[in-house]
């Protein structure tokens, strides 16, 4: 289980999150959502310590900060929003940074499998020789997936479930490597690992996620399942604008249309 | 052609045939190292004898150093006591120097840092100049005490100095801005050039002489006795480097996602910063300084070879002693009966190329 207790966040004089509880577990996604600059990387990078935060972050019981830099990677994986390479690595040499990454579970010849199963994971595979600097931004994304698979491969470990923390997963994907990617994220929790997503895609939260974390300037707004955070009013009052929400039936979560961005005192203002 | 056939040297032959296809540059790496190391060893033996005594029995002299036949106590003191040093600081400061580019360029994440572009060797160059012109004043008991290693520590002291500095000013929450690294290595060059000119305004005549040759940047001047204060200060520096391999590839990708794969960034950062300072201090304090050799060197082998470091480390100490090798060799040619200092011979090659790398990232420049 990894929970956050109390984490505040304050950027000069900004609060940026005030107070922020929340419990994600393993086996589950669990989608941190809410508008532009509500805290949602912020509180990602606070658990894992990117961001220098007060509170306590939780790794089953016990203090993130507390481990060693190596027994974190491999008890959880980041992948960030985006990131620059400094020197022009192939697909195959990043994705392979991962292998080296916190403790290694695998012989030696499985673990040189792996960088091209993860690749073939993402729908990469064919892209090992190419340079990362000469791909488009979604497959460069899905390079970092490959590497941050690579580095948890399995999602449980010795008996402790291992973490993917994902900041933005599918912002730069067309349509069909959402759903890929997310698929990912889900097999991953459903072999027993655990995974939380900051999520821009409420209808893809819907689809894929077990639980959600709404924030609203710095604060948890709701927290549960889909059907019980993503409602009419949850939504046009963080996001200031109205919303329709309704539930297709192949979908069982809510399916949300964007109405008018008029909706709510003070946002048009 | 019987050797072809041989399964190691043709499997080796046709992953060097089709390697971009895999996006894996080892093997192709692998054999670059062969290839460098039987060049390195090709170029040491030149190097002995090359040279205005051209009639020297080199192999003799070495053979009889070990026992084996005999040679003329002539050429047993041209091979022992003159080129050996003078090859042997060549290779060592050339590895060096290599290394300490590829290191800086990691940890700076940027293929333009070099020690000598960013004021680190005209900092060790200055605690150098301090040593011989003050060294004097210092407690005899002291004096006593650090020896003969009161020059190379000197020097390692200002170019750790100057790269600490560097990248305090360079860096801001976790970033490190090319720009202000650049402009603060120019600032921090020149500070500690006024610093040094005002020493040499300073000095005697016996430490003019001294100083005089650091501007050049020579191995003209090798010793034994100089390869020995410095050369295992060099080779300790040199051997830490391996260690910093995962973590230079790691953070190519950013502080944070280095950290994210569970690199103890902070440490690592110290311990390239002390390595650098440590090979290029110690370069300095025998050879003045020698410029290029740090840029040149791992951007040629990141082209053929790609920049994963753990490979990238040791090609770069193989082709950086190649390369200081081979430009002593034309500094004792090109002028000859005289030499040019080889400074001067890096620079000349190493100018444009950095021109030329310069102007391909410009992009990179501008951010």
């Amino acid at each position: 289980m990894l929970q956050a207790k109390n984490i505040t966040v304050t950027f000069g004089q900004r609060q940026v999150l005030q107070s922020v509880d929340f419990e994600a577990r393993p086996g589950e996604l669990t989608a941190i959502v809410g508008p532009n600059g509500s805290g949602k990387t912020t509180l990602l990078k606070a658990i894992t310590g990117e961001v220098p935060s007060t509170g306590d972050a939780l790794l089953d019981g016990r203090l993130l900060s507390d481990m060693s830099s190596v027994e974190r990677a491999t008890r959880r994986a980041v992948l960030p929003q985006s990131g620059t390479v400094a020197f022009p690595f192939t697909v195959l040499e990043l994705v392979r940074l991962g292998l080296t990454s916190g403790r290694g579970t695998d012989s030696r010849t499985a673990m040189e499998a792996l960088p091209h199963k993860a690749l073939a994971r993402v729908g990469l595979r064919g892209f090992e020789g190419r340079f990362v600097q000469d791909l488009s931004g979604g497959e460069r994304q899905r390079v970092q997936l490959a590497r941050v698979l690579v580095q948890i491969w399995d999602p449980v470990l010795d008996g402790s479930s291992r973490w993917l923390l994902l900041d933005e997963p599918v912002s730069a994907l067309d349509i069909g490597h959402q759903l890929v990617v997310m698929e990912i994220a889900r097999d991953f929790a459903q072999a027993g690992g655990g995974v939380i997503a900051v999520m821009h895609d409420l209808n893809l939260t819907s689809m894929f996620a077990h639980k959600v974390i709404l924030l609203n300037k710095g604060k948890v707004q709701s927290t549960g399942t889909p059907q019980h955070v993503l409602t009419n009013e949850n939504l046009s009052m963080c996001y200031g604008c109205a919303v329709r929400t309704n539930t297709p039936p192949p979908l069982g979560g809510p399916w949300i249309l964007p109405q008018a961005a008029s909706c709510a005192a003070g946002f048009a203002e | 052609m019987a050797f072809v056939s041989f399964p190691a040297v043709k499997r080796t032959l046709i992953t060097l045939r089709t390697p971009a296809q895999q996006g894996d540059r080892t093997a192709k790496s692998f054999a670059l190292q062969a290839g460098l190391l039987v060049l390195l060893l090709l170029m040491m033996l030149l190097s002995l004898g090359w040279g205005a005594a051209s009639d020297t029995d080199v192999l003799g002299a070495i053979g009889a150093k070990f026992g084996v036949g005999s040679a003329s106590a002539r050429d047993m003191s041209i091979v022992w006591d003159i080129r050996m040093p003078r090859m042997l600081t060549a290779t060592v400061v050339g590895a060096a120097l290599a290394v300490s580019g590829a290191v800086m360029q990691g940890l700076f994440r940027n293929p333009l840092a070099d020690p000598g572009l960013v004021g680190i060797s005209a900092g060790a160059g200055f605690g150098a100049v301090v040593a011989i012109v003050l060294g004097g004043f210092l407690p005899v008991a002291l004096l006593g005490l650090v020896g003969p290693y009161l020059i190379p520590l000197a020097a390692f002291f200002g170019g750790w100095a100057s790269t600490l500095i560097l990248y305090r000013i360079a860096t801001r929450g976790g970033r490190t801005s090319v720009i202000t690294m650049l402009l603060a290595g120019i600032a921090l060059g020149a500070l500690t050039g006024a610093a040094t000119g005002f020493l040499v305004y300073r000095a005697d005549d016996d430490q003019l002489r001294d100083l005089t040759f650091w501007g050049m940047g020579s191995v003209a001047g090798a010793s034994w006795f100089k390869l020995m204060t410095a050369g295992p200060i060099i080779i300790l520096a040199l051997v830490a480097t391996p260690f910093l391999a995962r973590a230079l590839d790691a953070l190519a990708l950013g502080e944070p996602v280095a950290e994210h794969m569970g690199i103890d960034v902070q440490r690592m950062k110290r311990i390239s910063i002390l390595s650098v300072a440590a090979s290029v201090g110690a370069s300095v304090a025998i050879t003045g300084g020698i410029g290029f050799v740090g840029i040149v060197v791992p951007h040629l082998l990141r082209l053929f070879q790609g920049p994963v470091h753990r490979m990238l480390l040791p090609n770069a100490a193989l082709l950086g002693a190649v390369f200081l090798l081979i430009a002593d060799m034309l500094s004792r040619v090109v002028v000859a009966p005289a030499e040019l200092p080889v400074g001067i011979v890096t620079a000349t090659v190493g100018g444009p190329f950095f021109l030329w790398i310069l102007l391909k990232n410009r992009a990179m420049l501008d951010v």
